[in-house]
Order: structure tokens, then sequence, then C-alpha cells
């Protein structure tokens, strides 16, 4: 620190009264802490950084906490949904067996015995009408009052591949070969 | 003091190494399995189908009662609420429910409505697992064949244990990693995925199959026979339609056994709570059932004058006879001390070798086997597939029994050439009458004609083996001689309206166990054939065990006659009439031809 300046001749004069000898204790010495410059944006800049830094994570924390829910949720739904295809394949596999039980060749015996059905004692293979030969005229006269009804052959009394219209007016046409049109024996 | 401080130090060193580096994985693997409880999933069973995809045999999820005894406060009041849904004894319960452990069963594979209701009921400490179990809607339709499964869901016989390992599939697993407590930890869990089983595709057709076992019944039954095999195939590819394994029950029939006993009662048996669930459908004639093998594969038997055929065809092959060869029979034929005689008495007469064949003479058989020769005829024997096993695979098969050129005897170019000597299996025997209706080629049988993944998606199996066996002409010449055998021999109960038929029957003695020689009195009776014979399509074989009458012709002929009429009907085979009538009308008008249809019995109609 630098002494004070010197007063002119003067007023020393002026003042010759004696005067209290100054204290040669010095003032204690302080030290001054050169005062910083303040700068108010870096400090906002900083702060700001650490709350967008701790919003990070904690952003981060709760969207792997939401994602883990997400998925933890689709796991779950997924294992639902693949209890219900299970669930519903026992239920197909269980219907397509009561099917194949009810279809049966044995329980579809017993159901048409059931009802009346026989099995044919012969099987008759209809005849077979070639596109190429036209079909016979039927006979649409009258029949004379006294005459009867054309019979037909007694079912199962004879199994034939060819066979005559037993109302045509045309036994002239020739034989017909069969079809493989059968019906079926019994089951 | 510092020595032994390095020494420690030096050990101590050796172990870490030792434990980190070379023990890491044991140490590892112990802790894994300490903390993990893995969970075996079993497979889904693949199905038995037929043809034309009915299901023959099917694995469905039951639901099965299981009761955690430490939780249930009232042992006896759940006992005798579940007792009468169950069906089981509310002591017998309440024993299980009081039984110092976390898990017992109760009640295995329950009804979908038994389940409902335990669920319904809602009792804490009662719960519903699934479990698999095996059905079988059509009942005991064809269960020779198809087999059965076991407790544990393994076959046990049939094409349930030849194809174990294809329906099986691959069991899954289900790692859950646990607390030290046991507690499950979240996302912890790990799961292989079970693979299930493939399902198999039969040959088989359901409506054959069951007219084929209705009509032999109706013969066991008929002619008291202990039972019966019959078999029907598909010319062209060799898949085998119906095969029929029945066996009597009562009357002239042994017992039954006690398996055979127990299955008829699981059948009679609207539910079952076993391993297999039988459909109450078996409508068999009483005293007929299902035998408990397949015969037709694993029973050996002489077959008698079915193979002649052999002998005819190498005769025919190495010209030694031709059809209208005329030979002169004499009423009987002494060879060592042996004397053979035909089934009818007569004197010496002139036969050609046609009717040597229709009217089934042993004596005529055996002078054209001696003019082939024996090593000729073995050579015969063993290209119609005698002696070897026919290539099905099915678990307990028998080859046969063909002697060798060495252990003939001085009679056996006299016993062999009419069916005496050799055993054979009906399969066998029909595989060689299929050989002739193929135009002489030899097709392998099969049963399994696709495999059904899970998905439903089918693949073909391979095509079976063929083989020539008998040339052309010659083949020709047999066929037009075994339809001699129907419409003028041994065979003409085997006719069918409308059709030709082909075919031989057979007459032969059962040899005793006990001492060289027969049973007296003991027969069977077979046919084989096929039909149409002009284009043939379907071939079959009908053998009976001990019938009465005896003779092939008037016990089984009959038989295959109702078969093989069903089967061509069935199967929408043009009648041979029909055939012809329309072949020749397109001969004349242009139009298209009318063929029998090769693959006809492959398709359904």
């Amino acid at each position: 620190m630098a002494p004070p300046p010197a007063a002119p001749a003067a007023a020393r004069r002026a003042t010759a009264a004696p005067q209290p000898r100054p204290s040669t204790r010095r003032p204690p010495l302080r030290v001054f802490e050169p005062e910083p410059r303040r700068s108010s944006r870096r400090g906002l800049s900083r702060r700001g950084h650490v709350w967008v830094g701790v919003a990070l994570v904690v952003a981060s924390l709760l969207a792997v906490v939401v994602a883990d829910a997400m998925v933890a949720q689709g796991q779950v739904r997924l294992a639902s949904i693949q209890s219900k295809i299970d669930g519903q394949l026992a239920t197909q596999k269980a219907a397509q067996s009561d099917v194949a039980q009810l279809a049966a060749p044995a329980r579809l015996v017993g159901q048409a015995i059931a009802q009346g059905l026989a099995a044919p004692a012969q099987v008759v293979d209809l005849p077979q009408v070639p596109l190429n030969v036209p079909l016979p005229v039927p006979d649409t006269s009258p029949l004379p009052v006294a005459a009867k009804p054309a019979t037909t052959p007694a079912a199962g009394t004879a199994a034939t591949t060819t066979h005559t219209a037993p109302t045509t007016s045309s036994p002239a046409k020739p034989a017909v070969a069969s079809t493989p049109t059968t019906v079926p024996a019994a089951r | 003091m510092r020595l032994v401080l390095v020494v420690v130090f030096g050990v101590m060193a050796f172990r870490l190494v030792q434990v980190q580096e070379f023990g890491h994985q044991h140490y590892a693997a112990l802790s894994q399995a300490q903390l993990t409880q893995s969970v075996s999933v079993p497979a889904v069973r693949g199905g038995i189908y037929d043809r034309n995809g009915e299901v023959l045999a099917e694995t469905v999820t039951r639901q099965t009662v299981v009761a955690d005894p430490q939780i249930i406060k009232n042992p006896a009041a759940v006992a005798a609420a579940l007792s009468p849904l169950l069906g089981i004894p509310a002591d017998s319960l309440r024993a299980k429910l009081t039984q110092p452990t976390g898990f017992v069963y109760l009640a295995h594979r329950v009804p979908d409505q038994v389940a409902a209701s335990v669920t319904k009921m809602a009792i804490n400490g009662i719960n519903l697992v699934p479990e698999a179990q095996r059905v079988v809607p059509v009942g005991l339709l064809a269960q020779p064949v198809v087999g059965n499964v076991g407790w544990d869901g393994n076959g046990t016989s049939g094409i349930e244990y030849q194809y174990q390992t294809t329906l099986a599939g691959k069991a899954g697993t289900t790692s859950v990693l646990t607390s030290p407590g046991g507690v499950a930890l979240p996302n912890g869990s790990q799961s292989i995925q079970a693979t299930p089983g493939t399902g198999l595709e039969l040959t088989l057709d359901e409506s054959v199959q069951y007219v084929a076992e209705q009509a032999l019944a109706a013969e066991i039954v008929a002619s008291h026979a202990t039972g019966g095999t019959a078999v029907i195939m598909d010319v062209k590819t060799g898949d085998v339609l119906a095969m029929a394994n029945l066996t009597a029950t009562k009357g002239t029939a042994p017992a039954a056994p006690a398996a055979t006993t127990l299955t008829a009662k699981v059948a009679a048996a609207p539910i079952t709570s076993g391993a297999t669930l039988v459909a109450q459908s078996d409508t068999l004639p009483a005293g007929v059932s299902e035998a408990l093998s397949n015969s037709a594969v694993t029973q050996v038997y002489e077959p008698g004058s079915v193979f002649k055929l052999v002998t005819f065809s190498a005769a025919l092959a190495d010209s030694v006879i031709n059809p209208g060869s005329t030979l002169s029979v004499p009423a009987a034929l002494p060879m060592g001390k042996y004397t053979f005689h035909d089934a009818e008495q007569h004197g010496t007469v002139a036969m050609t070798a046609t009717q040597i064949l229709a009217q089934s003479s042993n004596i005529g058989t055996i002078e054209i086997a001696q003019g082939l020769g024996e090593t000729r005829l073995l050579n015969q024997i063993a290209n119609l597939g005698f002696g070897k096993a026919t290539g099905l695979g099915i678990p307990g098969e028998s080859q046969g029994l063909v002697p060798g050129i060495s252990q003939w005897t001085g009679t056996s170019i006299g016993s062999t050439p009419i069916g005496q000597d050799d055993a054979v299996t009906a399969q066998q025997v029909l595989d060689a009458y299929n050989s002739v209706a193929d135009g002489g080629v030899f097709v392998s049988p099969r049963l399994v004609r696709a495999t059904v993944d899970a998905k439903g998606g089918v693949t073909a199996a391979g095509a079976t083996l063929s083989h020539r066996v008998i040339d052309p002409t010659t083949n020709a010449e047999l066929t037009a001689m075994l339809e001699q055998v129907v419409t003028t021999g041994t065979g003409t109960s085997a006719a069918i309206d409308g059709y030709t038929v082909a075919g031989k029957t057979g007459t032969a003695q059962i040899p005793s166990p006990d001492h060289l020689g027969y049973i007296p009195g003991a027969y069977i009776g077979s046919f084989a054939g096929f039909a149409p014979a002009q284009h043939p399509v379907l071939s079959a074989i009908v053998v009976l065990d001990r019938p009465t009458p005896i003779y092939g012709g008037a016990v089984a002929a009959p038989v295959f006659s109702t078969i093989m009429a069903y089967a061509l009907h069935h199967f929408g085979i043009p009648t041979t009439a029909a055939a012809t009538t329309a072949a020749s009308t397109s001969a004349v008008g242009g139009a298209g031809s009318v063929t029998v249809p090769a693959g006809a019995a492959t398709e359904g109609p």
C-alpha cells in the first residue's frame, strides 16, 4: 500500500499545535479477494445442464420402466392368447374326435338299421346311356283300360348291367353299356 | 514363517485357479441347477387317419384332477363333494386328501363336463392339470393294425409302436429361475417348445375295413372257425385297403386271453379314464373279437393249394406246360414212404394244366413240379416273396419258413409244390397273387401312404418298390387259368356278379406242434385272388382257421366275394361287361375308350 501524500508548509505551520503522533501501528492488513466476475449466464447454463441431465436420467429410467411394463404386459397378453389358442385347439381336437365317433361305420350301420334300412341282397348296376345315342322316345299313348301297369323287377332279383326301360316303345334299341354308376353296398 | 505363508497362499492360489479357471463350468451348472426348475412339456402325439382322413386314433387334451392336501382344510367334506362327480368312493378320496404331501392325483383325464363341474366348485386346493389322452373314435376297428398306447403315452403295439418316434414328437421344457426360497422369479422363465408328433395317414379305408371285418366275423361264426384274416390290396400301388384280424372267443375257439377281455370291457365302457379312450362302436358278432396281433403278417401257416400259383407260374414260364397241356393224372402218387392223393378220389384221368389248377389236383401239380425241378421251384418261391419280410415292417412280422435245398427230403418235391412244408403269412400269399394281378410285377405292400404335420399338411410317402417276377405272356396265361378256378373250378363261390374274378382256393392241414405230422381234423381254408380279372384293380385274401366245412372254396371264397364286391362298388370300378362294351363302342364310335382306372382304388368316392 502507498503512504499518504505530505501536507504543504503553510498548513504545517498553522497547525503547529502538537498533534498526537500517529500511531506507528499499522492497521492490520487485509487481503481482499478479488471479487469474482459474476457471469449469470454461465451460472444459469451450468445449472440448466444439471437439471437437464437429471431430467434425462429420470426420464430414461421412467422410459425403461414403462418399456419393461409394456413388454411384460405384452408377454401376459401373448400368454393369454397362446392359452386361448391351446384351448381352442383342444376343443377342435375333441370335436374332431366326436365327429369321427359319430361317423364311425359301425354307428352309421346301426343307425341305418334302426331307421329300417336294410343292406341290399344284390347290387343292381344302373344302365349307362351314351351321349351319342338318342334316348328312346317315351310311350305317351294311354294304356288300355284292362292292361296292367308295367311292372318293375323286384329289387334284388337280378344284378344286371343292361336293361330296357319297361315303358319304352322302341325295343329295337341296342342294349347300352352300363356305367360305373353303382349303388353302393351297405357300409 | 515366511515359507509357511508362501505355501498357504500358494495353495490358495492354486485352488483359486482350479475353481475359477478349470471348474467354473461345473460350479456354474450346480448353481444353475439350484436356481432353476425345469418342467418337461410333453409333445402332442400325432394322429392316425385312414386314407380318406377319417380319424382312427387321435390324442386330445383332457383334464386331470389333482389336489394339494396341505391346503385342504376339510378333507372329508371335499371328498364327499367330489366323490359323485369323479365316480370314486369318498373313502378313497379322503385317504388321498389326507396324505402328508403337497400333490396327489385324484382322477386322470376326466371328461370335459366333469372338469367343468370341478372348476365350478372352486374348492381351494383342488386343481386341474392338462393331460394327453389317446382316443379311438371308431372303436376297435382295425385295432390289431393300428395298435395301442400305454399309460405313458408310448405305442405298445401295431402302427402305434412301429412309428413311435414319428408319432411321439419331441417333448419341450420350461425352465424357471427361482429364488432360494423356491419362488419363481419374474421374467426368469425360458421355454423350449415341444415339437408335436407327426400324424400318419394309413392306406386303410375305414368302410372297406368295416365290411371286411363284418364279413369275416360272420363267416367265423357260421363256420365255427377259431379265427380269420382278410386283407384287400390295391393292385398297382400295393396299398393295403383293409386288414382284418379276428379271433373267436367262445364255442370251439380257445378262451380269449385276459388282455382281449380287458379290451372288450374298455370298448363297452362309454368313457375310460385310462391311456386310451375307445368309443363304444364295436359291433362284431358275439363270440368274435379283434385279434391280439396282426395275424396277417405275424401268423404263419401252410398255405395249401393257393401255393400252386408258384408251381404253375414257374412251369408256364419255363414252358414245362402250357394252359392246354394234357397230363395223365393217376388216382394216387406214391413218393418215398408217403402217397399223395387228390381231395376227390378218381381213377387215372387226363387233365389239362388248366383243369389241374381249376380242380386243384395235387397229383397233377406234383407231376408238373417234377418236370420243373426243385431248383427252379425254389427260385420262383423266392421270386414271389416267400421267405422274406413283406416290407411292411410291422413289429413281430414273420418272414415265414421256406426250407432250402439242403433241407429238402425225398418227398419235398411232392409236398412243396402243393403248399406243404412251407410256412407263409397271409400277406405273403396276397403279394404273390397281387403280382399276377399287376401283370407279373411284384409290388411291395404298404400301410402308410402319407405323413400329416401338426398344421395338417400332408406329405405323401414314397412309392413302394416293384420288380417284375413273371413275364407278361406267362402272366396272361396264368390269369386265364386262375379265372377258370372261379368259373368252373373249386372257387365258384368267389364269383361276383358283373365282374370277372381270378383266384385260387386253398385247404391246408395244420401241422402238429407236438409231433411230426398234422393235427387230425384241423384245417385252414383260404382263397386268394383279384378282380376284375381282365383289368385287375383289387386283390384280396381270406384265411379261416379251423373252419367247418374245411374247404377254402366253401368258407373263404364267399367272404372274398362279399368283401371284393363291396370294394369294387365302393371305389367305382366299372363292371367287366361295362368296360368291355364301352371299349368296343369306342372302337366303333370313335369315342374315348373306357379303361379301368388304374388308380381308382387310391381315389375314394
